[in-house]
């Protein structure tokens, strides 16, 4: 009798769904509601839907190319790229973000003329070619890898290759530093895109300064500097100035 | 009285509370005409400051930077500072440089205010001047949207250097300058000038009245010396010698005033496409009869002079019964003396999924005509698409090497987008999972974890681990050759030297000294004085004397032999360690 009452008693507890579980749930079926919706062409509704997964504080690149899907569908072809580019940072190597990304990129007015970021990437494929994930847990790995070879050379010197270690000691350094520099990046390197269909650039803070040039929804800029509601922006070839923070969201 | 170019001291300040600072604000001429330009300067004699212009309303003024100095008169030493601008009147008239505010220090000053008067311009091709600056514009009436083009012609009829022209800030107009700029010469009253035509295509962005601001040219007039004495005079009058002046001159063009009309209401049941200009729309058909399941290319294209990069995608309706595949537009478009003109081409491919006919219906488009000031709007020619049955595929036949011929001759088509769309959704659950990098401290944490194992692994090498006595070490070497010896796997050779190492090594070990070799006497010795009996020593260096007759006697050893001298061996080490 003592077991029957102790066994109900476990599945009770184990039935009593804890806070997190509900709250689990609940975005589960926001996700799911989100991938009917767009898939019943509901775009808005299904915007509304993976943000509010997104706004609890999910960050998975997957849930914000769904989110670039939704935007782009429904128009919004700034929020789209936004969100391409920030799932985009957490895996760079996914094949049907790039083909997303790069359509949305075509339907982009602004024509960027700096090239110097192609050198980079080929010095630096790593960097391209992995997540900042990956690149931590390489560097980490490596490491370890390093440490184990150096401490074993001590009892059975003659057995590992004084070569061996170098080409790890090479490697983990070369992923230390592009982790160190994805850190940096992520905190210093700040880039926003054009929210609104066509924004004013102007040498100044005030609304009447000059206006320098025109912007256009899902242009990526690097931010120099935030200052009293307004972001100074550099785009290309030169080109610099001052538009609002509500014109362009960062990455 | 414009050759009079007498510095006007007009304005003494008062100081309020200093009495070492003394300021002067002052320009260069009182009266000139509405293309010159003032030179105005404020001087702060025994300080620096700040010089607020923005009260100058009449004026567009444009900063020349500051200078100081410092003066020693009698023994009195002061330091003067000079703050320089350029004033370009925006209108005629006598024109106030209002009292400008000073700050010095924790003191303001106050200058007086100055009246310059700006009269008519002379005759604009008055051949009496050597450099002078004309502005037109196609027109000072266009509609929102409409393209107008700024001609800046500058015309010059002596040498000029270190020329630097300011255009105006065009407020209120989307702005192209177009890149080629144009040169020539001219003849004015039978005076030649070298002309440099500048161009600007405006767009006004909204309507009313805007005001283009004067475009300003600075330079400097290249004047040859007076007096020749002889010939080779006339070659150092070349400015690169140095026998030339060089005069400072500034010219502006007038202020102009552009009344942007708004566009009137649209009431036609077309959408507005946004254009403003003059524009043409053509549909094309790239096949009128296909078989379903084949593709033809529609293409409209909108051409003409205007805002023609702002054209939208046509809506065009097409039945369901066939399927429609969007390109990017393919926009060509240039910007000359005219303005912007050019094409945009929109392309679909058409597939039918059903046999029948299809007429497409005429694509219309909405414009606003510039020259006839009304909404226009134009249809495409009507067009008509004939679908067959598919055509039955054939068979497909077996290919072998023996078909290089037929193989050859198949092209290879490059194969391009026919439609374009993103791809679908990532359904699976795992989106939701948080995926997130450590922060810098974390992965500095994890990177020293091997690194602190390590160190203790040396540590403990340093404090516990001590080096061991020579009896330890020469034990352990008799031991490993011994064992070595053993594996039956060595050559003779080796093997006696094996055995030969683990007897000395053995021996040496009761000795507890290191070392290499021995002769017979010392292993007796060795062994009597560490308490062994004489015959352990006597048999000890007997065993040593037959390795190494079997070592240097160079007679190959049986394996019962080695078998035989290796447990012989074995047991006198095992009896010593």
């Amino acid at each position: 009798m003592r077991n029957v009452q102790l066994t109900v008693l476990w599945i009770i507890l184990f039935l009593l769904p804890a806070p997190g579980i509900l709250h689990g749930s609940e975005l589960t079926r926001a996700f799911l509601d989100g991938i009917n919706e767009y898939k019943t062409g509901h775009y808005a509704a299904a915007v509304e839907k993976f943000s509010f997964v997104a706004d609890n504080g999910i960050i998975n690149p997957k849930l914000f190319y769904n989110l670039g899907n939704a935007y782009l569908k429904n128009d919004e072809l700034g929020y789209a790229i936004l969100w391409y580019e920030r799932a985009l940072r957490l895996t760079p190597n996914d094949p049907d973000l790039k083909f997303n990304l790069d359509h949305a990129r075509s339907l982009v007015k602004d024509i960027n003329e700096d090239k110097k970021g192609l050198v980079f990437q080929i010095l630096f494929f790593w960097k391209h070619l992995l997540s900042a994930g990956s690149i931590q847990w390489t560097a980490i790995g490596l490491s370890g890898i390093f440490w184990i070879l150096l401490t074993a050379r001590l009892f059975i010197r003659e057995k590992i290759s004084g070569m061996l270690c170098w080409i790890v000691a090479v490697l983990a350094v070369g992923f230390i530093l592009t982790a160190v520099y994805n850190q940096y990046e992520a905190k210093y390197i700040k880039q926003a895109v054009i929210i609104s269909k066509a924004v004013s650039v102007r040498s100044g803070l005030a609304e009447d300064a000059t206006e320098l040039f025109i912007l256009h929804a899902g242009t990526k800029v690097d931010i120099k500097k935030e200052y009293k509601g307004f972001l100074r922006i550099y785009f290309s070839n030169g080109k610099i100035g001052w538009l609002k923070n509500s014109d362009a969201v960062l990455i | 009285m414009k050759q009079v170019a007498a510095i006007l001291l007009t304005v003494l300040l008062f100081p309020v509370l200093s009495h070492a600072v003394e300021i002067q604000a002052h320009v260069n001429r009182t009266q000139i005409t509405a293309d010159e330009s003032v030179l105005f300067s404020v001087t702060i004699n025994g300080g620096k400051g700040t010089v607020d212009v923005t009260p100058i309303k009449d004026f567009k003024v444009i900063s020349r930077g500051s200078s100081t100095s410092v003066k020693n008169v009698n023994g009195n030493v002061s330091k003067e500072a000079s703050y320089n601008y350029t004033l370009i009147p925006l209108k005629k008239g006598p024109l106030k440089i209002p009292g400008l505010i000073v700050q010095s220090g924790r003191d303001q000053y106050m200058t007086r205010e100055i009246i310059v008067q700006v009269s008519e311009n002379p005759n604009p091709y008055d051949d009496s001047r050597d450099v002078f600056v004309t502005v037109i514009v196609s027109t000072h009436t266009p509609y929102e949207g409409q393209q107008i083009i700024y001609t800046v012609k500058i015309f010059h009829a002596v040498q000029i250097t270190g020329a630097k022209f300011q255009k105006p800030e065009f407020n209120g107009f989307a702005v192209k300058k177009v890149e080629e700029d144009r040169s020539y010469k001219t003849v004015i009253s039978g005076r030649e000038y070298s002309v440099i035509e500048l161009n600007f295509v405006l767009i006004p962005l909204n309507a009313g009245e805007l005001i283009v601001e004067p475009a300003v040219l600075t330079c400097e007039l290249v004047r040859l010396g007076q007096r020749r004495r002889s010939t080779f005079d006339s070659f150092f009058d070349d400015p690169f010698f140095g026998r030339a002046t060089l005069e400072p001159k500034t010219v502006s063009t007038e202020a102009l005033n552009i009344n942007v009309k708004p566009l009137p209401p649209y009431t036609e049941k077309v959408p507005f496409s946004g254009l403003v200009g003059k524009f043409a729309v053509q549909a094309i058909l790239d096949d009128t009869e296909i078989a379903v399941g084949d593709s033809t290319t529609l293409s409209i294209v909108i051409s003409g002079s205007g805002n023609i990069m702002d054209a939208e995608e046509p809506a065009i309706i097409i039945p369901e019964t066939f399927k429609v595949y969007k390109d990017n537009a393919e926009e060509a478009v240039t910007i000359d003396r005219s303005g912007f003109s050019g094409k945009k081409v929109f392309r679909m491919a058409l597939v039918p999924v059903k046999e029948g006919n299809l007429d497409i219906t005429p694509f219309r488009f909405s414009y606003f005509d510039v020259t006839k000031g009304r909404y226009e709007v134009l249809e495409t020619d009507p067009l008509f698409i004939k679908t067959r049955p598919a055509v039955e595929k054939e068979p497909l036949e077996g290919f072998s090497i023996k078909d290089t011929a037929s193989f050859q001759k198949r092209k290879k088509i490059k194969v391009e987008f026919i439609g374009r769309d993103i791809l679908p959704l990532k359904e699976g659950i795992d989106s939701l999972e948080t995926k997130t990098v450590f922060s810098v401290y974390w992965l500095f944490l994890y990177l020293f974890i091997p690194l602190f194992g390590y160190l203790m692994v040396r540590l403990y090498f340093l404090f516990a681990d001590k080096p061991m006595d020579e009896k330890t070490v020469m034990s352990q070497r008799a031991n490993m050759a011994l064992k070595k010896a053993g594996k039956g796997e060595l050559s003779g050779e080796d093997f006696l030297s094996c055995l030969y190492t683990a007897l000395i090594s053995a021996v040496l070990s009761n000795a507890g000294v290191k070392g290499e070799s021995l002769t017979y006497t010392e292993v007796r010795d060795i062994l009597m004085k560490g308490g062994y009996p004489e015959e352990t020593g006597r048999h000890a260096a007997q065993l040593l004397s037959n390795i190494e007759s079997a070592r240097y006697g160079g007679q190959e050893m049986n394996p019962g032999e080695k078998s035989r001298l290796l447990s012989e061996t074995r047991m006198l080490i095992r009896g010593l360690l």
